[in-house]
């Protein structure tokens, strides 16, 4: 990765700022489908919040058993939207990164439903986490990467990360839609 | 998996507030359906949306131009589906905006009208024998491997040993792929059943891919490159002069050109022919002269001009020379981009081909003023170019100006009086969405009859006059 590109995608990243960082990731708010998302921005610094969603403990054991076995682990992953808006949400181990999103009603699309077949689940990884997913991209990956915009050395589908446990506290950013030209 | 993905997420609380605004969306492909899903997700605004569509079935080129063996491509259509079954969309088949409606109309009776029709006619290259029995445009030939049902008795000539494909796009490459490719790549797809039977007569030995320009301007991408070296029975070779001089700018380049460069030029000196493959040759620096008939008027040959192509070969000198050559061939297929149509109605550029417009607000003239409420999105805003994560990007800027300007103030509309009333009364026989489901359902049963996910009708009149 050089040097001029690596430092282009943190310039990138800045924008995102203040950016929960692998280290801190103790400080989250929870947030699913049933909470309304919380700014990063606004939230970094305020209070922990308990707040009732699918998470709680109510809810847990329910789903516990009505689905027996099936409950999986989850992790804490980041996503950035496109407007900066964090949101963390708990990914099951096992899932790609793009099932997660849309679990969890994040704005990222998925038209070829997770085939390797167009780049619209397009993530930015973290400088500081793209060597942790545990996979490199295969070369059909690239060939869509190769068509995505705002592409960077840390790019991904989204559809192609699978969650590990190490992801505990990773950061993704949705790439903002480039501007129109006139 | 979607489910929810289009409520809004942001502040759901507050929606039951909103007005409802009223938006007609002409063209139901990827750009009219996305613009649509854009809409849909804001927080601050409700909408009802009318999509209009020339043809009876709806998705325009992800039915009609996705070529048959990416079905994978054609996933987007489980989220267009899940679109047009909200309760505040409506899917209006059948209906050719500008003629059986005037977008004038649309205008009076909607806040926003999204012209999404795409780029639907062919770019012409010009030269004499353009036409001429043999001789196709990618919007027939591609058509008629679709099931278009205007082009679906196309029936072009394979049956000679050389074709040749004029323009370097994906598709120029989709084209020569369903003609070279093997029969069971393509018999277990929704390729049009006519098709299959021509091809199986095909007598193609080699396909000739021309083009003006050097091998960095190559437009098509690279998974499409990358398929020819995957299919079995096909040779993929590139004729291109420079090759050292490209290398040598490869290391400075961004990285998608330059692993598509990369491949191609891997292709320059590819391992010896097994007699029985397709060869696929993708030329550089050729311009098409003239297409030459024999005496009964068919294609026999292209007569082609060499380029020299110098200088920054990033964006090099094209250089007509003497040289000349006549290549023999049966079949020749013009792909070179497709044009935006004028709709009766819409301002148009006739010297750039397009809607004049800023930042997706259409203009009554370039640099003039703003026609309210109508807007453009899709290949009906840029041309034919990207692909269809462009089109989603292009979908969100679209959406955005519109809602930028609805803060600003909303046009008045007419109130009440439903536009299928007076389709109605114009004797238009709309195609609803639960019609289409009727239609895709019998594709679906005919299909599974042959082993593929689908057959698709050419002719969709008998389920249209059951009512």
């Amino acid at each position: 990765m050089s040097t001029g590109l690596l430092t282009a995608t943190l310039r990138n990243y800045m924008r995102c700022l203040p950016l929960l960082k692998p280290s801190h990731c103790s400080r989250v708010v929870h947030c699913s489908s049933l909470v309304a998302p919380t700014r990063s921005r606004t939230t970094l610094f305020a209070p922990f919040k308990t707040v009732p969603s699918e998470s709680s403990n109510h809810f847990q054991s329910m789903k516990r058993c009505l689905s027996d076995n099936s409950e999986k682990k989850t992790v804490k992953v980041q996503f950035i939207d496109r407007d900066g808006d964090s949101f963390i949400v708990d990914a099951k181990i096992g899932e790609n990164l793009m099932k997660v999103a849309h679990q969890h009603d994040i704005d990222l699309e998925g038209a070829c439903e997770g085939t390797l077949s167009c780049c619209t689940c397009h993530l930015v990884v973290h400088p500081d986490w793209y060597d942790q997913l545990g996979s490199e991209p295969c070369e059909d990956e690239l060939d869509m990467l190769d068509m995505a915009y705002g592409l960077t050395d840390t790019s991904r589908l989204g559809c192609q990360v699978v969650v590990r446990e190490n992801f505990e506290g990773l950061v993704v950013r949705i790439p903002p839609y480039e501007p129109q030209y006139t | 998996m979607f489910s929810g993905r289009f409520l809004c997420s942001k502040c759901p609380k507050f929606s039951r507030l909103l007005s409802s605004y009223k938006v007609a969306v002409v063209g139901s492909g990827p750009a009219g359906f996305y613009t649509t899903q854009e809409l849909l997700k804001s927080p601050s605004h409700q909408f009802s949306v009318d999509i209009f569509e020339k043809s009876a079935v709806p998705f325009g080129l992800v039915r009609f131009g996705v070529a048959p063996d990416h079905p994978e491509v054609k996933n987007c259509i489980s989220t267009f589906e899940e679109i047009a079954a909200r309760p505040n969309v409506r899917f209006l088949g059948n209906v050719a905006v500008g003629y059986d409606v005037t977008v004038e109309e649309l205008l009076r009776k909607y806040h926003v009208v999204v012209l999404a029709y795409g780029a639907g006619s062919d770019n012409k290259l010009g030269i004499p024998g353009e036409g001429a029995a043999g001789c196709y445009t990618s919007s027939q030939f591609v058509g008629w491997f679709n099931g278009v049902p205007q082009h679906s008795s196309l029936n072009p000539n394979l049956s000679g040993e050389n074709v040749a494909i004029v323009g370097h796009g994906n598709v120029a490459l989709d084209c020569a792929r369903i003609i070279a490719a093997p029969l069971p790549h393509l018999e277990k797809t929704d390729i049009a059943e006519h098709a299959v039977e021509c091809l199986r007569r095909r007598g193609v030995r080699n396909v000739n891919l021309l083009g003006r320009r050097g091998v960095m301007q190559f437009q098509g991408t690279i998974k499409e490159v990358r398929e020819f070296t995957k299919l079995s029975g096909v040779r993929l070779s590139v004729d291109s002069d420079n090759i050292e001089q490209i290398r040598s700018v490869l290391p400075k380049i961004p990285r998608p050109k330059k692993r598509l460069t990369d491949l191609l030029l891997k292709h320059s000196s590819p391992p010896p022919a097994s007699p029985d493959d397709i060869s696929i040759c993708i030329k550089f620096g050729w311009t098409p002269l003239e297409i030459k008939t024999d005496d009964k008027g068919h294609v026999r040959s292209i007569v082609l001009r060499k380029n020299l192509i110098s200088g920054d070969m990033m964006s090099p000198d094209i250089t007509p020379t003497d040289h000349t050559l006549e290549m023999s061939c049966s079949c020749v297929i013009t792909s070179i981009g497709y044009k935006v149509l004028q709709l009766p109605g819409v301002p148009f550029c006739h010297l750039t081909n397009s809607i004049p417009e800023n930042l997706s607000r259409v203009l009554e003239r370039r640099g003039g003023a703003r026609v309210p409420g109508l807007y453009t999105s899709g290949w009906a805003r840029r041309g034919s170019d990207g692909v269809l994560a462009t089109t989603i990007t292009d979908s969100a800027n679209t959406a955005q100006s519109i809602l930028e300007d609805l803060e600003g103030g909303v046009r008045s509309v007419e109130e009440g009086g439903d536009v299928c009333e007076i389709l109605r009364e114009r004797g238009v026989a709309m195609v609803t969405f639960q019609k289409w489901q009727e239609i895709d359902t019998l594709e679906r049963e005919k299909g599974r009859e042959k082993g593929k996910p689908r057959e698709k009708l050419v002719c969709y009149q008998d389920v249209l006059n059951e009512r």
